[in-house]
């Protein structure tokens, strides 16, 4: 039990050291600070630093979001899905000195409405 | 209880417990959504945009859960830490905690916590309280 714990704190400082600064599918930066991957990891276990690279480099769609017009929401589909599709949602905020970083990312059964910012096309 | 606050987007995720998870659809309000478990669909949490706005009138919390949702959303707006809350209201540190992780509630507590962040409804939760 201990060894695990040992692992999963080691795992989890070289994602903190490694995964710092990431890229768009038109490869704006993006910052996973700290603070948000903690969150990440805390609240939403089933999220990897894999599949938030994944859903910013190519999503299937981003919306602005409903509620926050500086909200930028990046989804793909769930590879691993098996019931039905679920989403691969990251949720990036625009500061006001243009800067983007994510505030949080989860898995979801629905892409929630907001203007379409990018399409792919499949 | 596990709270996240981000009052950059005023955006709260509420857990009762951490578990593999997925945002479901909520029927009548897209500013909520609800956190189900991936193994037995059980809720194991909301997220809620607008929180400051919304927490007020979100329901599907237990007064308690609302309480510390409430103290926490307040603290953070006012950027105070969790030592000088503590402080204000004249009890340790660990005792703030428990009040922000939704453990523990004492009529004279939430007095002072009125007192400090009046722009909340703590008062309502006094009242619902008492007549308890």
């Amino acid at each position: 039990m201990l060894c695990c714990k040992v692992l999963d704190n080691t795992t989890y400082m070289s994602y903190k050291l490694q995964m710092k600064l990431l890229t768009d599918y038109l490869n704006r930066p993006i910052v996973l600070s700290d603070e948000s991957w903690a969150h990440i990891v805390a609240g939403h276990a089933e999220i990897t630093v894999e599949m938030i690279e994944q859903t910013l480099k190519d999503p299937v769609e981003v919306r602005e979001s409903a509620h926050s017009l500086t909200t930028y929401l990046y989804y793909t589909i769930k590879l691993s899905a098996e019931s039905k599709h679920r989403y691969i949602c990251v949720a990036v905020k625009n500061t006001e000195l243009g800067e983007n970083y994510i505030q949080t990312a989860m898995t979801t059964s629905y892409i929630k409405n907001g203007k379409v910012v990018y399409r792919r096309e499949d | 209880m596990y709270i996240y606050y981000d009052k950059n987007s005023d955006y709260l995720e509420l857990f009762f417990e951490t578990v593999a998870n997925y945002a479901d659809a909520d029927e009548t309000n897209e500013s909520v959504a609800i956190f189900r478990s991936e193994k037995d669909d059980s809720i194991v949490g909301y997220a809620l945009d607008n929180a400051s706005k919304e927490i007020q009138h979100f329901d599907r919390l237990d007064p308690i859960d609302k309480l510390a949702a409430l103290i926490k959303i307040a603290r953070q707006r006012r950027d105070w830490s969790q030592e000088e809350v503590a402080q204000r209201l004249g009890i340790s540190l660990r005792h703030y905690q428990r009040l922000e992780g939704g453990q523990d509630t004492t009529l004279s507590v939430l007095s002072e916590l009125a007192t400090i962040f009046p722009e909340t409804e703590f008062g309502v939760l006094l009242e619902k309280k008492r007549t308890a």
